[in-house]
């Protein structure tokens, strides 16, 4: 073992990716030395779990995984170049590293509406630091607004509400979290945040923080106030790439790899998780993040040499009390998609749908041909299991498709 | 002396009240005269499309409610219309010239189909859907015809069409409203409809407004001119035969005429007693506007209002306090049914929708704030309908279970729960679930004939009949526990 990878490994970010990636390949290659950088001088955690370390479920102590024996972390430490003439990282303490192959796992930023200027001007909620700060602003306000109303916004205005928050969620787009859902499922969602006391309007943007004294809060583009105690920030997230975009590697949205999750600029480099952009797709969830790092420590620790990644199909899940939602595929047919303009009626695609405003259940299910392709289960995932077999593993449907969206239509 | 009573028109709803009066044993006190415009005596007019497929009008006659052998006086006569009425006299006048007084009278002369006022409109070839005469003339026409369009997309206009797929190689669908069935239906279900309709090889417009029939050098209908409903054109259709299926007026002339109230829009305006502003004379059915401020279009509400009049006769005063307005639409071999609050009026009504775009299938139920069933749309699928209707009209809080009840399957009692004893289970004769549950009961092995007999619940237009047989089921089992 060890012929297929160089011995030295870099690599760069001990986030959902990094961090599994660096572990499997420990595993399954000991010799390799393995360095990992992070830019935050804190243990690696699990960034899914920051939400319920808000909520009061989790301690901050309790989200990272023990350390492996056989990775060397430089936590606090983060990489300002790459030279690939030489194969040599420079980190921040102004230490060079060389590599033989190097991963770069650096993830996501998340995109501010404003450059942010003072306190009180809005924070993201991305890293555990930003996570324990805005748990220590809600301790001492009341109100808070959260500005962007994707699936993150919405999960942490729920999970604030559940604090004795008095919430508002502004969002710019027509419904909630329209870039997964249709208009009646975010009709739906709506409606249980409202039951929730939280406060949503839609097609209004943040555009600025309200800075007058004594007030903070947001100013929304219409010239109406929100003010609020604590400003949250879920206006989505955009791949980090400086690091590669500077070391000349190819870059469109992501680093553009290849299904070896190689660099199609420099078979040396690599790129996993929500910083790569695979066929044209970069996945920002935890799941696609995983197969990648465990595909790529197949492939460099000889464990599976051929191991590719072709793509994941993958559900969504939020799950914030009272809200249980999956998404996947194509989930959206009533209008225009994340692609650009109103998509034409598809005619080949058909949804089988049961829509519930007295139980708050919307469960739609889309189909091409006798395939799965795509679905939205909101309020009621007891279709779970069967919608995720059929979709996961493309298996052909039986005429009746009732079962899908009712657990007690497949009974009867 | 006896009083005289005298009816006009000899259609379903005057066919109802003699058969109410006869029921009670009512005409032996009374001399009851009939004045019919039709050459034929009262027929099942909602079957009306089996003459299109064929079918002989005879097999669609009515019971027989006049039988003199025992002397009680119901005199009939056919193919006489009343032309004029005299009300200081008490006097009706007929086209042959007969003159009969009365003590009371009651009008249930119907309605006309509606003609859209466009050029062409009353060309050879141009055909209404009312009667056995109407429906054997679009039958002779489609013979020759190599294309026809109806004109109106509702539940008339799309049993004229079903029928005439079968006989006109090219049949054409157009409808002013956005869908199909807009009164009944809500978008989803008119659009779910549009595709069963397309898939049985009519071609449908909707969002279409009829401008002009086109005529050939004989004057006979050649085609439609068609425009938006803001009058900018669209291509027009070939049809040798059009059928106006458009909605229908009430005939309200004679009242008119004689000073009796009419509402401007069409109809005789009555009070819940289906009285008009004069006390001795009723209108019944669906010349009448009722207190609710509408001219009800359908079998049930005409049924209702001779039950009342029939009530009124009797001494045993009632009141037409509104009726069931489902309906379902027979003939395409695609299930539609629309009940109770079908399009979600009442304020804070929830919406539990099913849809299944391959299967056509799209169920939508309304349900109250308070958690009742208020009503729904059905298409493609009404299994249930029967059990859910009755649901509607108990008012019962079901809100726990319309979430499995909208899912299409049938709504046994497992799903649907006990329908309550005061729950309507036939619309058409306003039998209870009660009436219906005792008749089964009362027989040691209770069947659906005997039932029908004994309760005429499912004698009418039949939907209920499921609903019945799962009543009697219930009494079934009973007897096997008991
Ligand atoms: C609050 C929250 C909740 C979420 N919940 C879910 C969920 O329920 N389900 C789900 O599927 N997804 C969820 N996500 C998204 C999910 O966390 C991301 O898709 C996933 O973290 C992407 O993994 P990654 O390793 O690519 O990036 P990250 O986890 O963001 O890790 C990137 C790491 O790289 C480090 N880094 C960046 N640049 C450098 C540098 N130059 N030098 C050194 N280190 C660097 C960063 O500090 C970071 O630690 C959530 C995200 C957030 C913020
Ligand atoms: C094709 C078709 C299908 C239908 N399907 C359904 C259905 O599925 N469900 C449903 O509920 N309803 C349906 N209907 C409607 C239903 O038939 C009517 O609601 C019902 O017939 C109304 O009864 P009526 O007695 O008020 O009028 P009619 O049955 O029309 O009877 C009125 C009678 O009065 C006569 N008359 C009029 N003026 C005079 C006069 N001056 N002197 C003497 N006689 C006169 C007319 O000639 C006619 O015979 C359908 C109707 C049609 C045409």
């Amino acid at each position: 073992m060890g012929r297929s990878v160089g011995r030295r490994v870099v690599v760069v970010g001990q986030g959902m990716a990094g961090a599994r990636f660096a572990r499997r390949l420990a595993a399954w290659a000991p010799d390799v030395r393995i360095t990992v950088y992070d830019t935050e001088a804190r243990p690696g955690y699990n960034r899914l779990l920051l939400t319920g370390v808000l909520a009061g479920r989790h301690r901050p102590e309790d989200i990272s995984p023990p350390q492996v024996p056989g990775i060397e972390v430089r936590a606090g430490v983060h990489l300002v170049a790459v030279n690939r003439n030489t194969r040599t990282v420079i980190a921040s303490d102004g230490t060079a590293q060389p590599y033989d192959t190097l991963v770069l796992a650096t993830g996501s930023s998340p995109t501010h509406p404003w450059r942010p200027g003072r306190a009180g001007d809005g924070r993201p909620l991305h890293t555990l630091t930003d996570c324990l700060r805005l748990r220590e602003d809600t301790r001492r306000g009341r109100t808070s607004v959260v500005v962007g109303g994707g699936l993150l916004g919405v999960e942490t205005a729920l999970t604030l509400a559940a604090r004795g928050q008095d919430v508002t969620l502004v969002h710019r787009g027509r419904h909630l979290i329209d870039r997964r859902l249709d208009a009646a499922a975010g009709a739906m969602l709506r409606a249980v945040l409202r039951d929730c006391g939280i406060t949503v309007r839609t097609g209004a943007s943040a555009c600025a923080p309200l800075r007058e004294p004594g007030a903070t809060g947001v100013v929304l583009d219409d010239s109406s106030v929100v003010s609020a105690d604590t400003t949250v920030i879920a206006c989505g997230v955009t791949p980090r790439v400086g690091l590669a975009r500077a070391a000349g590697l190819a870059v469109n949205k992501g680093l553009i790899v290849d299904d070896a999750l190689r660099s199609v600029t420099d078979p040396s480099v690599h790129a996993i998780g929500a910083c790569a952009e695979h066929r044209g797709v970069v996945h920002d969830t935890a799941l696609p993040a995983w197969e990648q790092a465990d595909v790529l420590a197949a492939r460099l620790s000889g464990r599976d040499r051929g191991a590719t990644y072709r793509g994941t199909r993958v559900l969504t899940r939020l799950a914030a009390a009272p809200v249980d939602l999956a998404v996947f595929g194509v989930s959206r047919t009533d209008g225009p998609t994340t692609r650009g303009p109103a998509a034409p009626a598809r005619p080949d695609i058909d949804v089988v749908c049961l829509s519930d405003a007295v139980r708050r259940t919307y469960k739609k299910v889309v189909t091409r041909g006798n395939r799965v392709v795509g679905g939205i289960l909101l309020g009621d995932l007891s279709t779970v299991d069967v919608v995720r077999r059929a979709y996961e593993e493309a298996v052909p449907l039986p005429q009746n498709r009732v079962h899908l969206v009712s657990a007690a239509g497949a009974a009867s | 002396m006896n009083e005289r009573l005298v009816l006009v028109g000899y259609g379903m709803t005057g066919h109802r009240l003699l058969t109410a009066l006869r029921a009670a044993g009512a005409p032996h006190r009374r001399q009851v005269t009939v004045l019919a415009e039709e050459t034929r005596p009262a027929y099942d007019r909602i079957r009306l499309s089996e003459c299109l497929r064929g079918t002989r009008p005879e097999t669609l006659l009515l019971d027989d409610v006049t039988p003199g052998g025992d002397g009680a006086g119901v005199r009939v006569h056919l193919g006489d219309p009343v032309v004029a009425l005299d009300r200081a006299g008490r006097l009706v006048t007929t086209a042959s010239g007969r003159t009969l007084g009365y003590d009371v009278l009651v009008l249930a002369t119907g309605s006309r189909p509606y003609v859209p006022e466009v050029p062409g409109a009353r060309a050879e070839g141009c055909c209404g859907y009312r009667t056995v005469e109407d429906a054997a003339a679009i039958r002779a026409r489609a013979a020759r015809a190599r294309t026809a369009a109806v004109v109106g997309g509702g539940l008339l206009g799309l049993e004229a069409a079903g029928a005439l797929r079968a006989l006109v190689p090219d049949t054409h669908v157009v409808e002013f409203a956005p869908w199909l069935m807009h009164r009944q239906l809500d978008e989803q279900g008119g659009r779910t409809l549009r595709r069963h309709i397309e898939d049985l090889g009519v071609t449908v417009h909707t969002g279409t407004r009829v401008t002009q029939i086109t005529t050939d050098e004989h004057g006979r209908a050649s085609g439609l001119r068609l425009a938006t409903p803001d009058g900018d054109p669209l291509p027009g259709v070939d049809a040798d035969l059009v059928v106006f299926a458009a909605g229908v007026r009430p005939r309200d002339e004679l009242a008119r005429n004689c000073g009796l109230v009419v509402d401007p829009g069409g109809g005789i305006v009555v009070d819940e007693s289906c009285r008009t502003s004069d006390p001795r004379i009723h209108a019944i059915g669906e010349c009448a506007l009722t207190p609710d401020g509408r001219v009800h279009a359908l079998a049930a509400p005409g049924f209702a209002m001779a039950d009342v009049v029939a009530d009124l006769l009797l001494g045993t005063p009632s009141a037409f306090t509104g009726a069931d307005t489902s309906t379902s639409l027979k003939l395409l071999d695609v299930a539609v049914a629309s009940f109770g609050d079908a399009l979600g009026d009442t304020p804070g009504a929830h919406e539990v929708r099913y849809l299944d775009t391959a299967a056509g299938v799209y169920r939508n139920l309304r349900v109250g704030d308070d958690g009742r069933l208020l009503g729904g749309v059905l298409v493609g699928d009404s299994s249930g309908y029967a059990a859910l209707r009755s649901l509607a009209g108990a008012g019962v809080p079901r809100a726990s279970s319309v979430g499995d009840l909208v899912v299409p399957g049938p709504a046994g009692p497992a799903v649907a729960g006990r329908i309550p004893d005061d729950a309507t289970a036939c619309f058409c004769h306003n039998v209870s679930a009660g009436t219906v549950r005792r008749a089964a009961a009362a027989d040691g092995r209770p069947d659906l004939d005997e039932v029908r007999r004994r309760t005429r619940a499912g004698t009418g237009c039949g939907s209920c009949v499921p609903a019945l047989a799962s009543l009697i089921d219930e009494q079934l089992t009973a007897h096997d526990h008991g």
